[in-house]
């Protein structure tokens, strides 16, 4: 019974450019630490290959070390790995790959398809229908092949192929590389393997998007796993399972603040954050003082607490009360400038103004929270 | 705030302590001399509170040349119901020393509690000055400062305004200023203070942000151009795999060795027709040799009968020109002997005409000699009768000058007669008949007239009358008379004639003869011109000619012709012209005879000629093979030409298909794909170059890792965008609250005016009744209104004289100082020898000012004038040199 992991899309060298680099380094390594990962999990459900549906690096031009840390990960599986380029690293005239075999990075067992091709593991069983990327983008169906491609008989047929099943996916998808819809079937596939998909998802019962190891994007679409994939023979359907991979969840927290509560709230799922989470947080809505501060303090407490907290704070408007102008000694001119700039953050006619407004009531406030101690002699 | 007690000891001329107590609530007037010490009072006071203990720039305060003097100033007052003991020493023991209530501060905490207290600041830095002074500057005028209204109030302004925050009546912000300044501080690390340009963090940020942009720009080219030769580099790789199975210059080399085949086809095909073009020529040329054989044969033929045609011809021709010789030799004959007859003729004739000749030429010289002798006659008698003349002339020779001399004479002789006559004495008479009466002998008859000239005597019938002329003139006249008459006289005689009328009738008579002469010379001259004897020999001559005419004629033939016929013979004229027309006619004929001859010899030598060429073209013509040559000839023309035809209809098919194979397009095909190739092939060549070349390059910039590192600057580049973004806000945000917070303070600020415009009202009032001080937004006092004798006059204050802007300064303190008290703050009220420029009515006035404020405040009035201030109510402490 032959089994596979699918994997796909590790976006080796991808760094991020929306954290600081402190905390951007440690996503990035967890990419390849992933690969690692995948090995390990190769070897502890004995499969017979791995299947890697395109986009192993991020970029063409990653440096030599980037490289051979890759294949390095890849010592923890010593049986085949099976390797399509995808849209990021497209088997150019010249590309990460040629780079690869070149400085003599690639391990034996790894089998790059870099032209389209069957690759015969007869072996083990099965043969391998590759339909990888050539060019950057393309806007035909490069696995139109595989419905006229003949195997021997008694091997399954597998498909590796990267880009975007037809009619299936969100409009906002990586590439234009389309692929048929019902591909598996017209090409009698015992299973597809995809990528290009950074969340794991079934197509169909023989096709499957594994989705990117490890998460790297904000979007809650089931990333950070691999599938194992087992086969009875050919034509049988594939049963596959979910196995996570993922070292870090990345998540969004969106909080409309209205009442007091609402930070109390907030606070508590802060509170709760796990040191694997990447956070991102967009609060909106409306804080009196004593909220802002209590806010303020979650956060502090939860960007110690997790790997890296994205915060958000332009839609959220401080509005002090009574109290909290009174409790600030804001007596005075403070006191009006305090209105004055609570209504100016609200006003729409000029978001950028408002902007300027909101954060310097927030300033406004802070300096006078911090200067609260201070004492007249008279 | 009220002063208590005040004592120094080391300061200045204060060498030993010396001390006031007692100092009233109210009005305190200190007076004293000149340098008797109460500026160095004030002066206590204000280093007392303004300057710090530890302060080493307060040398002033020494006593002169005591230098380890410890100048020691304290101070004991109230401030609302709080007793303060001030304790202050400088220079060689620094303490500071503040007591109150139950509290005791030392050093910098009690200087700062002070400030704090009374409302002002320290110097950081070296001596206390104005701007530090801050409420005290304003209340305490130093000596000749009162005027000085502006610089007091903004230096007192922040002090002023923190004091004051409370009175206003509205609530006032309590931690504004810190709160400004902290903003300011804020602020301004991030935006320069005059132009609001980044700096520091925000300057950082910016730069970096523009700098990371630019690399990564950079970055993005060379990512940019290196995407672009991998794509040119499968392209490459493509075409070359293609090319590579394709070969295409292969089929070009095919291609061409085709076209070289064919070109040599073409090429053997246009030497068969060069060399057939060249037989043809050849056969041409022979086609034409035999072509002209035959017609030499031909030729031969004609010629012949053309031969005996000739032959016959010159033989008609010479018996022509014989018998036209013939003919013109009796002719010339003939001719000749005409022309002899006619030479007998001529000789004849011109004998006769020599002969007629010589007879006239004999009877001419006859006649001639007659005709001379004539001649000789008369020119011998014209000889004969010139001498006759010259004799005659001669004779009658007189001397023309005499002649008119004697003329002369003879009419001097005639003037003096009369000149006599006019003189004379004119004797008329009228006789009867036969009177006798004789005058000077003459008898006078009748009637008439006498002239004397002389004395004469009339003698009548009975004696006679004695008559004498008078006067000298007659007697002159007549010795005139005399003399000239002997003049002519002695002429006559001289040219032996009588009268003057014979000389006159000898010159005429000697002139005719001499015009007689030259008449007959010249008759003479005319007759014979050169002579009688010329004419002599002339006639000699003559008759020697006749003699030899005579001669001539003798020797003449004898004209032995008859006598008729010598009658009609024709003039030698005619016979002359006869005879030239017989001897050209004879000419002509002897030419035409010459001609014929030549004609006959030419003929002659034609016909032999012909005779010649006939006889040889028939021995040419009865050759033995020339019948055999002329057949050969003939065949070998019809050989000929049928060889000429088969060659032209060969050269035009082979013209024709050398054409159609083009030789000159395939020429140009085998170049073309003979290039083609080549171009091919080194295309190819190139490729592989550019691919290897490509391949290095792309090897060389891929092993960079410029796609990983771009994203790592893409990271760096975020992120300082980010915090320039935050930054930016942050500054914009604080700009404005900046803005807000100084707008206010100003506004606050304002709100001030209203109290202290009605206290200045209040004190203006005391000073003129009826006038307006106006105070402005600065807080400074502005417009001075006041009634003038029509209507109201308005003036700035800083336009005010001295004295007067020093009166508006203290009003404008005193209005601060119950401003300041009404907030309940400290006042205490120092005049170190004010108003001093005030004239007596406006210092009275002044006074009702100082002592209403008295009431309210403490006063410490010092002066050197005593009896000005004389009229306050109060006891004068007068100030002695400690």
């Amino acid at each position: 019974m032959p089994r596979f992991l699918h994997t796909a899309d590790w976006q080796i060298g991808r760094q991020y450019s929306q954290f600081p680099p402190d905390d951007g380094v440690p996503l990035a390594e967890a990419r390849l630490e992933a690969v690692g990962t995948i090995a390990r999990l190769a070897t502890d459900h004995a499969v017979d290959a791995v299947l890697v549906a395109g986009d192993v690096f991020d970029a063409q031009a990653v440096s030599e070390r980037t490289i051979r840390r890759l294949f390095a990960q890849l010592a923890g599986f010593a049986g085949p790995w099976l390797m399509i380029p995808g849209n990021h690293d497209a088997a150019l005239a010249e590309s990460v790959w040629t780079c690869a075999r070149r400085i003599g990075a690639v391990p034996p067992n790894v089998h790059l398809a870099l032209e389209p091709g069957v690759l015969d593991f007869a072996a083990l069983g099965f043969v391998a229908l590759a339909a990888p990327l050539t060019q950057r983008h393309t806007y035909n169906d490069l696995t139109e092949w595989f419905d006229t491609a003949t195997t021997p008989p008694g091997l399954l047929r597998i498909g590796l192929a990267h880009g975007c099943v037809q009619g299936q996916l969100a409009e906002d998808i990586d590439s234009p590389n389309p692929i048929g819809a019902d591909r598996a079937r017209q090409s009698r596939l015992d299973y597809l393997a995809l990528g290009d998909w950074h969340g794991c998802r079934r197509m169909d019962e023989r096709t499957w998007y594994s989705g990117t190891p490890e998460p790297d994007r904000f979007r809650d679409n089931d990333p950070g796993h691999v599938l194992l994939v087992e086969i009875d023979a050919p034509g049988a359907l594939p049963v596959v399972t979910r196995v996570a991979t993922g070292r870090y969840c990345w998540r969004t927290l969106e909080a409309p603040l209205s009442v007091a509560s609402d930070v109390e709230q907030l606070a508590a799922t802060l509170a709760a954050a796990r040191p694997s989470d990447v956070l991102s947080l967009q609060v909106a809505g409306e804080v009196d003082l004593p909220g802002l501060v209590r806010l303020r303090e979650a956060i502090g407490l939860a960007e110690a607490g997790v790997r890296h907290l994205q915060q958000d704070l332009s839609a959220l408007r401080l509005v002090p009360t009574a109290e909290d102008i009174a409790g600030l000694d804001a007596d005075g001119y403070l006191g009006e400038l305090i209105a004055e700039l609570r209504d100016a953050q609200s006003q729409r006619t000029d978001p950028e103004a408002a902007r300027v407004a909101s954060h310097a009531l927030t300033l406004l406030a802070t300096l006078l929270l911090e200067g609260r101690g201070v004492e007249s002699p008279a | 705030m009220r002063l208590q007690r005040l004592k120094v000891e080391q300061l200045r001329q204060f060498r030993a302590p010396f001390e006031i107590d007692g100092i009233e609530p109210g009005l305190n007037l200190f007076v004293g001399e000149n340098e008797a010490g109460k500026s160095t009072l004030v002066r206590a006071i204000r280093a007392a509170f303004f300057e710090r203990h530890r302060s080493s720039t307060v040398e002033d305060l020494r006593p002169w040349g005591e230098t380890a003097a410890a100048p020691t100033v304290e101070l004991d007052f109230m401030v609302g119901d709080t007793a303060f003991q001030l304790r202050k020493s400088f220079l060689q023991r620094k303490r500071c020393e503040l007591k109150y209530g139950a509290r005791t501060l030392d050093g910098e905490d009690a200087e700062q509690y002070l400030a704090e207290l009374l409302g002002f600041s320290f110097s950081v830095k070296g001596a206390s000055r104005p701007e530090h002074w801050g409420i005290p500057g304003l209340l305490w005028i130093e000596q000749g400062q009162g005027h000085i209204i502006k610089s007091s109030v903004e230096n007192a302004a922040d002090h002023l305004r923190k004091a004051l925050d409370a009175s206003v009546g509205e609530v006032a912000s309590t931690q504004g200023d810190a709160l400004i300044a902290k903003v300011r501080a804020e602020r301004d690390l991030l935006l320069t203070p005059k132009d609001d340009k980044p700096r520091g963090e925000l300057k950082r940020a910016l730069d970096e942000r523009d700098e990371l942009q630019v690399q990564l720009a950079e970055l993005d080219g060379r990512i940019e151009a290196y995407r672009r030769q991998v794509d040119q580099l499968a392209a490459l790789k493509a075409e070359h795999a293609l090319e590579q199975a394709a070969r295409p210059w292969d089929a070009l080399r095919l291609q061409q060795q085709a076209a070289e085949q064919a070109l040599a086809a073409s090429e053997v095909l246009a030497q068969q027709l060069d060399a057939e073009k060249a037989s043809l020529q050849r056969v041409e040329e022979r086609l034409q040799m035999v072509e002209q054989q035959l017609a030499g044969f031909e030729e031969d033929r004609r010629a012949l009968a053309q031969r005996e045609a000739g032959l016959s011809e010159a033989a008609q021709r010479l018996e022509a020109a014989t018998a036209i010789e013939a003919r013109r030799a009796s002719e010339q004959t003939q001719a000749e002997a005409a022309c002899g007859l006619t030479a007998a003729a001529l000789e004849r004739a011109r004998q006769d005409d020599l002969r007629r000749d010589l007879a006239e030429r004999a009877a001419d010289a006859d006649t001639r000699v007659r005709e001379l002798d004539t001649l000789l006659q008369r020119a011998v008698a014209e000889q004969a009768r010139i001498e006759q003349l010259r004799q005659q002339a001669a004779a009658a020779a007189i001397d023309p000058a005499d002649v008119e001399r004697l003329r002369s004479l003879a009419a001097e002789l005639e003037a003096l007669r009369i000149r006599q006559q006019v003189v004379a004495t004119r004797i008329r008479f009228r006789l009867a008949d036969g009177a006798r009466v004789t005058l000077a002998g003459e008898a006078l008859q009748g009637e008439g007239e006498r002239m004397l000239t002389s004395a004469a005597s009339i003698e009548i019938p009975g004696g006679h009358l004695e008559v004498v002329p008078g006067g000298d003139a007659l007697g002159a006249l007549a010795r005139d008379e005399a003399d000239a008459r002997a003049a002519c006289d002695a002429l006559l005689q001289r040219c032996g004639v009588v009268t003057v009328a014979d000389a006159e009738a000898r010159l005429s008579g000697h002139r005719q003869a001499l015009q007689d002469g030259a008449q007959a010379a010249r008759t003479l001259a005319s007759l014979a011109p050169k002579g009688i004897d010329a004419l002599k020999a002339d006639r000699v001559g003559l008759l020697a000619r006749i003699e030899a005419v005579q001669q001539q004629m003798a020797a003449l033939p004898v004209d032995d012709r008859a006598a008729g016929d010598q009658g009609m013979t024709a003039s030698l004229a005619e016979v002359e012209t006869r005879h030239e027309i017989a001897r050209a006619q004879a000419a002509t004929i002897g030419t035409q005879l010459a001609q014929a001859t030549q004609a006959r010899l030419v003929a002659h030598e034609q016909h032999a000629a012909a005779i010649r060429e006939h006889a040889l073209l028939q021995v040419r013509l009865g050759a033995a093979d020339r019948q055999s040559r002329e057949q050969d000839a003939g065949r070998q023309l019809l050989a000929a030409r049928a060889e000429r035809q088969a060659l032209l209809a060969s050269i035009a098919s082979k013209s024709e298909a050398v054409a159609g194979t083009q030789p000159d397009i395939l020429r140009q095909s085998v170049e073309r794909f003979r290039r083609s190739a080549d171009l091919a092939e080194r295309a190819h060549h190139d490729r592989e170059l550019e691919i290897t070349r490509l391949n290095g390059m792309l090897q060389e910039a891929g092993a960079q890792g410029f796609e990983e590192a771009r994203a790592a600057l893409a990271v760096r580049l975020e992120a300082t965008r980010r915090r320039q973004r935050e930054l930016d806000l942050r500054a914009r945000a604080l700009h404005l609250l900046l803005e807000r917070l100084e707008a206010s303070r100003r506004e606050r600020t304002r709100q001030l005016r209203a109290p202290l415009q009605a206290r200045i009202d209040h004190y203006i009032r005391l000073l003129f009744p009826k006038a307006a001080l106006e105070i402005g937004d600065d807080l400074l006092p502005g417009l001075l209104t006041r009634p003038a004798m029509q209507g109201n006059e308005s003036g700035a204050v800083s336009e005010l004289s001295h004295g007067a802007r020093e009166q508006m300064g203290v009003l404008t303190r005193l209005a601060y100082a119950d401003l300041l008290q009404e907030a309940g703050r400290p006042t205490l009220l120092i005049l170190d020898d004010a108003l001093v420029h005030s004239d007596t009515q406006r210092l009275d006035r002044m006074k009702r000012v100082l002592f209403d404020a008295a009431q309210r405040h403490q006063v410490l009035l010092f002066t050197c004038h005593p009896a000005a201030w004389r009229d306050m109510g109060v006891v004068a402490r007068t100030i002695m040199r400690g």
